[in-house]
């Protein structure tokens, strides 16, 4: 995009780039609450406009999903890796991490997939008219049936990042995306090839509002898939270099214990797990709705109706990942990425997807000279209680299980890789909640079911005037490119709040 | 009658033609040859974005973004877009 950072130049830098102690001021324009890509957006937008921003985030770096950890001279994408739209420089997403100037460049996938079927093997092109090509020539009978769909989830993808309500978007939130294929088709196959991506929305063709899927298909088919080149980490950490070149503070490894609330309907600011008390104009939570409200404020000062909202919506899945260092060359991992089916039920319980993520083919600064790196992922959608059963013994030993029927899985899919193996390791809800914070490991916020993606999520507006909230609770839905769009929305709206004349740093909407 | 490219320029006018349409969510023969975008048909500089962007994607070109200015009327367009394609 613009230069090309050397491989992990910042990620040493997180200590140099936070605030000491005694710099932290009494009051801030704005405190965002959560590094997470939403918060880091919004927070850097705030400081292109010239407010006075403190950034806090409770892990030790910021990214939130969007993270990476070392093993062994490897570096791993510990979460989200592959970005739909954020690398195209004409798309609605990619505009808008322009206009932040970051240093950070995209590597784009060519096929954008790989499908793997029992019996077929598909590599789906990263332009979308020859990807639709491929359909119909695989599919000539359904050939005029592809061209209404297409046009139909592409406009429903425009109008999502347009951020305009529509009948159409209404519709299609309403009803699941497998309602949309049978609508439209006969073809099993074809029907399981356009929903073989659902892992990147949590649940299946028959559990997921049709728009959810058709913005998540489209970020992908449309504007490009890419991965960031130093890996995930590059992403946060150019947000979180640029919102301190313009003279933001950034607290990391520090709690908030919670969210002080003036006369019932403002927030004054916020108190650090010290005791420290900071004030500010506006707050910005990038952190799980729920426990803002719940936990950080405090179900007292909430009305029945937005209490009732909040607990009504359903957590999203959470992901299975094992993460191998391999002692291999790039040929025994050619083609072997993408989604792997057991047949065309996408919708049958005992068919699993596994996606296969090979990102150092692309870009060999990750492994050791000579190393690669695999991943393989999968939903975890054993249901938990509370936080505290991920941290029991037994659910150490199923992760253990999970690992060697994986591992067993993997050996057949690729023979001989598993003398390759020289370090491994496997997240599940645990990991993901040990992250971020977020409720039982979540991944996608709320489930993208119908009712509960777009404007059905929570607005970015809450019921108290100065706060705000970014992330993938809030509209328009989950993934890097929605969240990264629902901190402009915050950033915009806070702006709005603060009475600041300064135009906002977004596209323009009309 | 085919351009230098080999391509028919009556079935470019169309595609775009169509592409606008699609973006604008309106029928195709609304789209007037001098049919001004921003002011009869509401194009904003979002919209301007997509029709470009989209004749990239359809033609494999690389259309340099100070050229958006140029996106007003679909003679326009369709002018910008023969430039490019005669270069791939």
């Amino acid at each position: 995009m613009l230069m090309t950072p050397g491989p992990r130049k910042h990620w040493s830098g997180y200590r140099r780039c936070v605030v000491p102690t005694g710099e932290i001021a009494a009051r801030y324009d704005a405190i965002v609450v959560g590094a997470g890509i939403g918060g880091l957006v919004c927070a850097a937008l705030l400081a292109t406009n010239g407010y006075k921003v403190l950034l806090v985030e409770q892990h030790k770096i910021p990214g939130g999903l969007c993270s990476f950890f070392k093993r062994k001279g490897f570096y791993f994408d510990a979460g989200a890796h592959y970005f739909g739209g954020l690398g195209h420089p004409k798309s609605f997403v990619g505009l808008l991490l322009r206009q932040l100037k970051l240093e950070l460049s995209f590597i784009p996938q060519d096929p954008v997939e790989i499908l793997h079927f029992p019996d077929q093997v598909l590599e789906l092109p990263a332009n979308f008219f020859e990807y639709v090509e491929l359909l119909r020539g695989l599919f000539p009978e359904e050939s005029g049936a592809l061209t209404v769909f297409f046009d139909e989830v592409l406009r429903v993808y425009r109008h999502q990042y347009r951020g305009q309500e529509s009948e159409l978007l209404v519709r299609y939130r309403a009803c699941t995306f497998q309602d949309m294929l049978n609508r439209s088709f006969s073809s099993p196959r074809l029907k399981g090839i356009l929903g073989s991506s659902i892992g990147f929305v949590g649940v299946r063709p028959g559990e997921v509002s049709a728009a959810a899927m058709s913005a998540m298909m489209m970020s992908y088919h449309y504007d490009g898939g890419y991965l960031a080149r130093g890996g995930s980490q590059s992403l946060p950490d150019s947000l979180m270099w640029r919102f301190k070149e313009l003279g933001g503070h950034l607290l990391l490894d520090t709690p908030v214990r919670r969210l002080i609330v003036e006369n019932g309907r403002r927030v004054a600011g916020v108190e650090l797990a010290s005791g420290q008390k900071v004030e500010a104009g506006i707050v910005v939570s990038n952190a799980d709705a729920r426990q803002t409200f719940l936990n950080l404020i405090g179900e007292q000062y909430l009305d029945r109706d937005y209490l009732e909202t909040l607990r009504s919506f359903r957590d999203s899945n959470s992901l299975k990942v094992l993460y191998l260092g391999l002692k291999c060359d790039a040929e025994m991992l050619r083609a072997v990425r993408g989604w792997y089916w057991d047949s065309d039920a996408l919708n049958d319980p005992a068919n699993q997807f596994r996606y296969l993520a090979t990102p150092s083919l692309e870009d060999p600064s990750l492994p050791p000279p000579g190393h690669h790196i695999l991943t393989v992922s999968c939903a975890c959608t054993e249901p938990v209680e509370d936080d505290a059963e991920m941290y029991t013994e037994e659910w150490s030993r199923r992760r253990a299980d999970y690992e060697a029927e994986t591992l067993h899985w993997l050996g057949g899919i690729v023979p001989g890789i598993l003398e390759r193996v020289v370090t491994k390791d496997t997240a599940t809800r645990r990991t993901v909640h040990h992250y971020t914070a977020n409720s039982r490991g979540s991944v996608y916020g709320w489930d993208c079911g119908p009712g509960q993606f777009g404007r059905d999520r929570l607005g970015v507006e809450t019921p108290f005037e100065n706060l705000f909230l970014c992330g993938h609770w809030v509209e328009p839905g989950p993934g890097v490119a929605s969240v990264a769009i629902s901190g402009a929305l915050a950033a915009r709206r806070a702006m709005k709040t603060m009475e600041h004349a300064s135009a906002p740093v977004m596209v323009e909407q009309g | 009658m085919a351009d230098g490219n080999g391509r028919d320029p009556m079935t470019t006018r169309a595609e775009i033609r169509q592409i606008i349409a699609d973006i604008v969510e309106i029928p195709p023969e609304q789209v007037g040859d001098d049919t001004s975008l921003a002011d009869e048909l509401g194009v904003d500089s979002l919209m301007a974005l997509e029709i470009v962007a989209t004749i990239e994607k359809k033609y494999r070109v690389q259309i340099p973004e100070e050229k958006l200015q140029q996106v007003k009327t679909l003679n326009d367009t369709v002018a910008l877009a023969q430039e490019y394609l005669g270069k791939s």
